[in-house]
């Protein structure tokens, strides 16, 4: 496996880009694709699914998927992925109250799944009356059950599948965790500066952070938790995808000048254990000061802002 | 003293079974009901799989003829066993302890480096454990003994799993 290789569920479901609607995926172009990447164990795990005529069976493929995000969720819990994103979001939040932006607030989380991170805030976050949570993903089967699940908890948080960067809502924030470093190359590029036109005022983009342990720990946490083979695939390979603080600082420069961007948790320790993910936190350049006012000892995580 | 210890252990041990066994099929948030009915269960299932050992081993001992040497005996590999398996729980509990009451970081480096990292190693200790045990005895009836009970802790996991798997 490779930095560059793609993820097995980067390329067994598609959409149309206009509509979101779901698109047939050929068994056998997926496999071609995996065999050319060299990626041996993908081609056994998608060569077992069931297929009709060579079109993937999208049902078992959205089975599949959600087994993997239960057991997404588990590692979002034991990681405290909702701590972590509401220790930026609260400040943040506050700054903006403070600039004077008038709310509501509404925060997008790109690509999410089962909701874990937005239930968790609606759940824990006591972000205030003039926050609203939503969860954006193309996969009508997650967003329907991360739905279903917030629904029977009485979640104040809604979850559409929906293209995040054209919904009707203007969104304030775009979250996202886990998420961008499917975006490659000029996908990142495009993916940054997408969210800023639509005219957020700000963006916490967390990922696992790279190091030289993280493709060991992420293997043997994949190992330990999961039990989907295509979860303890991808899962592993992401750790060898996830962007460089630096690259991501690059990206944020050129996609979306306008805005300061800097990383949370983004520095690079000897033993990195501690701090496994690290996120791109991105604000507009004129609420930059009040929203540095508010991190109070939160300061200390952030490395300088570009 | 060492049976206790190892029937305390072999239950704690089949309690966090059923936690694994339910972890990551639910994707709710409140869920501390749920993990709490899986672990009791858990433990209810080490509870049987304990007093099935004790009943195998009142009927090894039964059946021997010299029975208080074999109890002996049999205390001695169980002690053996405990080297490798009381450092394996206290580190495990003490990284638990830390998980729950530390700031993020220090959670952060209690799943990572024991918590993930030892549930991987887990029936390898357990093997290591029997293998300690039976270091310094060559008696046929107590390796059988060992080996069965070792396995069928092992093999606990795994049941606890199979069926969260078609019940939940």
């Amino acid at each position: 496996m490779h930095v560059e290789a793609p993820e097995i569920s980067d390329l067994v479901v598609a959409y149309d880009p206009e509509t979101l609607a779901r698109l047939p995926v050929r068994r056998d172009q997926v496999l071609a694709e995996l065999e050319a990447q060299r990626m041996p164990r993908a081609v056994r795990i998608v060569s077992s699914w069931p297929h009709e005529r060579g079109v993937l069976d999208a049902a078992h493929v959205d089975r599949v998927l959600l087994t993997a995000h239960h057991e997404l969720t588990r590692l979002s819990e034991e990681f405290r992925q909702g701590e972590r994103m509401l220790r930026i979001l609260r400040p943040l939040l506050q700054a903006l109250r403070s600039a004077g932006v008038r709310g509501p607030y509404r925060i997008v989380d790109v690509g999410c799944g089962l909701g874990f991170v937005m239930r968790w805030l609606a759940a824990h976050g006591e972000l205030g009356a003039d926050v609203e949570l939503m969860g954006c993903d193309y996969n009508a089967a997650l967003v329907n059950q991360a739905q279903a699940l917030a629904d029977e908890e009485r979640l104040a948080c809604q979850f559409v599948a929906q293209n995040a960067f054209r919904l009707d809502a203007e969104a304030t924030v775009f979250t996202s965790t886990g998420v961008i470093h499917h975006f490659r190359g000029e996908g990142l590029h495009r993916f940054l500066s997408r969210q800023v036109a639509v005219g957020p005022v700000a963006f916490v983009h967390a990922d696992i952070k790279p190091s030289y342990l993280a493709p060991l720990g992420s293997w043997i946490f994949h190992e330990a938790r999961m039990r989907e083979p295509l979860a303890r695939h991808d899962g592993v390979l992401s750790a060898l995808r996830a962007h460089s603080g630096e690259h991501l600082l690059e990206a944020a420069k050129s996609a979306c000048p306008e805005f300061a961007a800097s990383l949370f948790d983004g520095r690079r320790e000897l033993l990195p254990i501690l701090r496994v993910m690290q996120a791109l936190v991105g604000i507009r350049r004129e609420l930059l000061p009040e929203f540095v006012a508010q991190l109070g000892s939160l300061k200390s995580h952030f490395a300088e802002w570009a | 003293m060492t049976p206790s210890l190892l029937a305390a252990l072999a239950v704690l041990d089949a309690a966090f079974a059923g936690f694994r066994a339910a972890a990551g099929r639910n994707a709710r948030i409140f869920k501390r009901a749920y993990y709490t009915r899986h672990m009791l269960l858990g433990s209810l299932f080490g509870m049987i799989l304990v007093v099935a050992l004790g009943g195998v081993t009142l009927l090894l001992l039964a059946g021997s003829a010299a029975p208080v040497a074999r109890y002996a005996e049999l205390v001695s590999v169980g002690k053996r066993m405990l080297w490798v398996f009381v450092p394996y729980a206290a580190l495990v509990l003490s990284a638990l302890v830390l998980y729950m009451v530390s700031d993020h970081d220090l959670r952060a480096f209690a799943t990572v480096a024991i918590l993930g990292p030892f549930t991987l190693l887990r029936p390898w200790l357990i093997a290591a454990g029997g293998a300690v045990g039976l270091c310094a005895t060559a008696d046929g009836a107590t390796w059988i003994l060992t080996i069965v009970a070792c396995g069928s802790v092992i093999l606990l996991g795994r049941l606890l799993d199979r069926r969260a798997r078609l019940w939940l």
